[in-house]
């Protein structure tokens, strides 16, 4: 009796890479994903830090289909606000629906507060998001423009999940972090992910703890249509590196 | 057969040379007399700002949106004043002529900066009630941004940033919580804010400090640091916090003058 040998189909994810100064996507290999590259000097300026945006996406049963990574461009004038509030200086964040909300970081001695949500924790109520930076993803496209408040068309939230900031690197020439989260397409068809952002939460300048709090844009991205299947999921991520 | 010149088609220039119409040489074209209002011994002082802050303005916004593009850049500068606030030459170039300002890329954003935006976008977690840990400038450790958010102490930045000049000449580490060689006691200089743009494609800001040399001699300054004055979770106000510090090059600072150190960030998409 002939035994036929049917060579078990695997499909492997696919992992691309966009490098600084490149317009397209490389495949590259899981290491080559990982890699930290030099940062570079923009003549005559330094670098604050750098940040690279990637976004992995997931089949129903868990597994990785797709993954992408590129240098993000996208601080947004939230990001840029709240920076110059580290040193001081009062600062008018612009919510996600475009209102100039006054917060109360950074003013005198004493009362300067971070903009920190004073919420139920996460998972206590279906009706908040949760406190700290949040992920959103959207299927609107748009131009890249650093006044921008809200996603084009948001699509799928973290509900149920997390958001999560890890030290990845401490040394003496970087530190980096890595803030990502898992979104689960809970809508009964395919999304078509085209933009990812980076919310936070912040409280107005009454600074009572029962304040409603608002939602400020710091980061967003385009990102070529990377279909999630109901059922599936898709992990944004942020990569901020810190090299001196 | 007498060739004469078509007096229609030439121009002659001042030293006497026949050139087609319209293509006069950069040398035999006569220059409009240069505007001079003076040198900066002469200008008053509105004129010394209004040239500054043009000169200023428009070097930033014409770099930034022509070549950065995507993340945060910064980059310091340096100048010097003397008792009435009118600029004093740095130095001079290769070809004798005076340098009025230096200018570097900045990216030595330490580990105390890192920390600090970690802290920002930590997810709180009433239950942990963990803190971020900074160092101040003489080795302190601080708690910072306490996250039992409900206790009234959930303090962060407060106060304006301070600028400090040293003499160090070490290089830089992303572990430093100082300037390598602070002068005069590490005396800081208050920073002030002002924001160039913020439009479509970036936003733009500076931030300057200035200290002036009382100790009757002359010192050299080496690095600059930007500091941030933070609250720590348990009250303590003002609490020097190294950010960023740079190499700048050798600048004399005689006595009486002021140094004038300026970081200025770039948001661009």
């Amino acid at each position: 009796m002939t035994t036929l040998l049917i060579p078990k189909f695997e499909r492997k994810p696919v992992i691309l890479r966009q490098f600084p100064d490149k317009r397209n996507f490389s495949k590259v290999s899981q290491d080559d994903f990982d890699l930290v590259l030099p940062v570079k000097d923009k003549n005559g300026w330094g670098h604050v830090n750098r940040l690279d945006a990637a976004l992995s996406v997931f089949a129903p049963d868990g597994e990785l289909l797709r993954q992408m990574r590129w240098p993000a461009k996208s601080y947004v004038r939230n990001m840029a606000r709240i920076f110059r509030g580290f040193m001081g200086h009062p600062t008018t964040l612009r919510t996600q629906a475009g209102v100039d909300q006054v917060t109360p970081l950074s003013i005198a001695d004493g009362n300067g507060q971070l903009p920190t949500l004073a919420l139920p924790p996460f998972g206590g109520s279906g009706k908040q998001f949760g406190s700290g930076a949040i992920f959103i993803v959207g299927d609107g496209v748009a131009l890249e423009d650093h006044l921008r408040d809200n996603l084009v068309a948001p699509a799928l939230t973290p509900v149920d999940a997390r958001q999560g900031v890890r030290t990845t690197v401490q040394s003496t020439v970087t530190m980096t972090l890595q803030c990502d989260a898992a979104i689960s397409n809970g809508l009964s068809g395919s999304v078509n992910v085209t933009e990812i952002a980076l919310f936070f939460n912040g409280i107005d300048n009454s600074s009572q703890s029962n304040s409603p709090g608002f939602y400020f844009l710091l980061a967003y991205d385009g990102v070529a249509s990377t279909p999630v299947a109901a059922g599936g999921s898709v992990a944004p991520r942020y990569i901020l590196d810190f090299p001196v | 057969m007498k060739h004469e010149l078509n007096q229609e088609a030439f121009a002659q220039t001042e030293g006497g040379l026949f050139v087609p119409r319209g293509t006069l040489s950069v040398h035999a074209q006569k220059r409009p007399p240069r505007k001079v209002i003076g040198t900066p011994a002469t200008m008053t002082a509105a004129q010394i700002r209004s040239v500054q802050r043009h000169m200023k303005r428009q070097d930033i916004i014409t770099q930034a949106n022509k070549r950065l593009r995507g993340g945060i850049y910064a980059r310091w500068a340096l100048e010097l004043r003397d008792d009435k606030g009118r600029p004093v030459p740095i130095g001079k170039d290769k070809r004798g002529r005076d340098i009025w300002i230096k200018r570097g890329p900045c990216h030595s954003f330490v580990q105390n900066y890192a920390i600090m935006v970690r802290g920002f976008l930590q997810h709180l977690d009433t239950a942990l009630q963990a803190h971020e840990q900074i160092t101040e400038d003489d080795g302190t450790f601080h708690l910072i941004r306490d996250k039992s958010i409900n206790t009234g102490n959930n303090l962060y930045a407060t106060g304006p940033g301070v600028m400090k000049f040293g003499a160090g000449l070490g290089a830089r580490d992303a572990t430093d919580i100082d300037l390598q060689g602070a002068i005069m006691s590490g005396l800081e200089g208050i920073t002030t804010f002002n924001l160039v743009q913020e439009v479509a494609a970036s936003s733009i800001y500076e931030f300057e400090g200035q200290v002036q040399n009382t100790t009757g001699g002359l010192f050299t300054i080496e690095e600059m640091g930007l500091f941030g004055q933070i609250t720590s979770n348990l009250g303590i106000f003002d609490v020097t916090t190294l950010l960023a510090s740079d190499l700048t090059g050798s600048t004399a600072v005689a006595d009486t003058l002021t140094v004038l150190g300026r970081y200025t960030f770039t948001f661009a998409v």
